[in-house]
């Protein structure tokens, strides 16, 4: 498990990140979300040591340069333009494979895995992005970490690209080991993580599970239609539920179809439809970061 | 440690910039030994017996390469942000920098070495080419030797030096530039006698003064580099606070 402790990073007057605790667990992916500039790659940065700034990170208990082979503890892609263009894609990771002490064998491996065998011998610096985070995901996977953290690691994947992430990244995951991923790609998101981290001005919002999340969003709830929506209102308000009406139906949060069904059995209340409304992601992120942006465009301004 | 120097030299030799330089630095030596030292050799310099030593300290003008080969080996590291693999990979930043400071080291030393032996043969080459003899040659091998690597080595950790502070490419190689050259004639206009005491000026006399019997205004070649190590030490010490507290950008 990868344990945050208070961690708080200051540039000048502006706090990057603010008191900032959560835990990354084993077994599981987690998805670190929050608006543009929130934080999150300052975030990973402080718990990789790369910036200074208060707080800590244990990684099972042991801070990262406690470790004698850190790169079979973490494996990062922060950025996915993170090498020398010139240098091969293979001699990119074998410079990662000497540094960390890792068989020079598994940089064949690891480009295998990615895609990338068959450009090996190429310089990076005219890989597409997609190419381009393929062979930055190498980098991560190269000591067969416990952990990964990754930056934005769909950004430019072709779909092919970004099923293939999916899988992967909840294969590892399975395996028993933990996975630490930033995206925008919300729905990609929805359908990897099993955890969400989300932080806004720096500051934690949620720190929860993905279906906790989506639950708790107002954007989820219980649909009902009847013929006798107002007498059905008034008893499921009477029993303090949360009802929003429109024309021809509720929409109930806090109950389950279950309970309103027996509520309005038991009141003598034909239903018509009773169906859980599960909220986005996306609708969720949003009302949980809404206020939390920091930098947001205006209505109408690409005239 | 072993692990972190090696992808060090594996860094140094898998970029084109280090063969690149090298290789101009290599023709740059050939050309003047080879040919104005040696082809265009003054008859007066035909009968110097300290010919070979000239061509050897001449050449080791060009260990500024060797700097900008080191600062390309940081800079790059910063440009392209593989920083951030370096120092995640390693479990310390004092074992980062020591390694980057003995591959320079190794590279500086083996460039010094190859200059040192490529110059004294292009002149002699040269001479022989132009039908002209030289006289019997009289070489202080360890006196020369001393204040070539030293000369190369320093130059070498002057270069990372300014890397490690500087982070940028242009700005580091601007200053190894323009230190030595304008800065210090700048400021030897105020020092007078005084600015042989300047790092690069004190450096720049480890090849140039003789050995023995030093003229006002000269150090020593010992001297001289007793007082270019000081201020590297102390620009080390700096650096290595600096590269431990800084943020990896």
């Amino acid at each position: 498990m990868i344990t945050v402790e208070h961690i708080s990073k200051r540039y000048k007057k502006k706090m990057a990140v603010d008191d900032l605790s959560f835990k990354v667990e084993t077994g599981k992916v987690t998805g670190f979300l929050g608006p543009n500039g929130a934080g999150k790659s300052t975030t990973m940065r402080l718990m990789l040591g790369l910036d200074s700034g208060s707080g800590h990170t244990a990684f099972d208990g042991k801070k990262l340069h406690e470790y004698d082979q850190p790169s079979k503890v973490i494996g990062i892609l922060l950025d996915a333009k993170s090498f020398h263009p010139t240098r091969t894609a293979r001699q990119h990771l074998r410079i990662l494979a000497d540094a960390g002490g890792i068989d020079a064998s598994r940089v064949d491996e690891a480009l295998e895995m990615v895609g990338l065998s068959d450009v090996a011998k190429k310089g990076p610096g005219k890989f597409s992005l997609g190419m381009s985070q393929r062979l930055g995901i190498a980098a991560a996977i190269l000591g067969k970490p416990k952990y990964l953290m990754l930056d934005e690691p769909a950004n430019g994947l072709d779909p092919e690209g970004i099923a293939w992430l999916r899988d992967f990244l909840k294969n590892y995951a399975d395996e028993g080991n933990a996975v630490f991923v930033s995206s925008h790609l919300l729905s990609e998101m929805s359908q990897m993580a099993d955890n969400v981290v989300v932080i806004g001005k720096g500051k934690l919002i949620a720190d929860t599970s993905m279906s906790d999340l989506i639950a708790n969003s107002s954007h989820s709830g219980v649909l009902v239609r009847s013929p006798k929506l107002s007498q059905l209102e008034q008893v499921l308000v009477s029993n303090k539920a949360t009802v929003v009406k429109s024309s021809d139906s509720l929409k109930v949060s806090g109950f389950t179809t279950d309970k309103i069904g027996k509520l309005a059995f038991d009141n003598g209340i034909p239903l018509y439809e009773l169906s859980a409304q599960a909220a986005s992601l996306e609708e969720a992120f949003l009302e949980l970061t809404s206020g939390s942006e920091e930098y947001t465009a205006k209505a109408g301004d690409a005239k | 440690m072993i692990a972190a120097i090696k992808a060090e030299f594996r860094k140094l030799f898998t970029v084109r910039s280090t063969y690149i330089v090298t290789g101009l630095v290599l023709a740059l030596v050939v050309f003047i030994a080879g040919y104005i030292e040696g082809w265009n050799l003054s008859a007066a310099s035909l009968k110097d017996p300290s010919q070979f030593t000239s061509d050897v300290f001449g050449a080791l003008n060009l260990s500024l390469f060797g700097a900008i080969i080191a600062i390309l080996l940081v800079t790059h590291e910063y440009r392209y942000n593989t920083i951030m693999y370096t120092l995640t990979v390693s479990n310390s930043r004092n074992k980062v920098l020591l390694a980057k400071i003995l591959a320079v080291s190794a590279y500086a030393i083996c460039l010094t070495v190859v200059i040192s032996v490529l110059s004294p043969l292009a002149s002699s080459v040269g001479v022989h080419l132009h039908g002209h003899t030289l006289v019997p040659q009289t070489l202080h091998f360890w006196d020369v030797a001393w204040r070539s690597l030293f000369y190369g080595w320093a130059y070498g950790l002057a270069g990372l030096l300014l890397a490690v502070l500087i982070r940028a490419q242009v700005g580091a190689i601007a200053v190894l530039f323009l230190l030595p050259g304008l800065v210090e004639s700048l400021l030897g206009q105020l020092l007078k006698s005084n600015s042989v005491y300047l790092p690069f000026s004190s450096l720049g006399q480890v090849i140039n003064s003789t050995s023995g019997p030093t003229p006002n205004g000269h150090l020593a070649p010992g001297t001289a580099a007793c007082i270019f190590l000081a201020y590297l030490v102390v620009g080390w010490i700096v650096a290595w606070v600096l590269f431990l507290k800084r943020d990896a950008n």
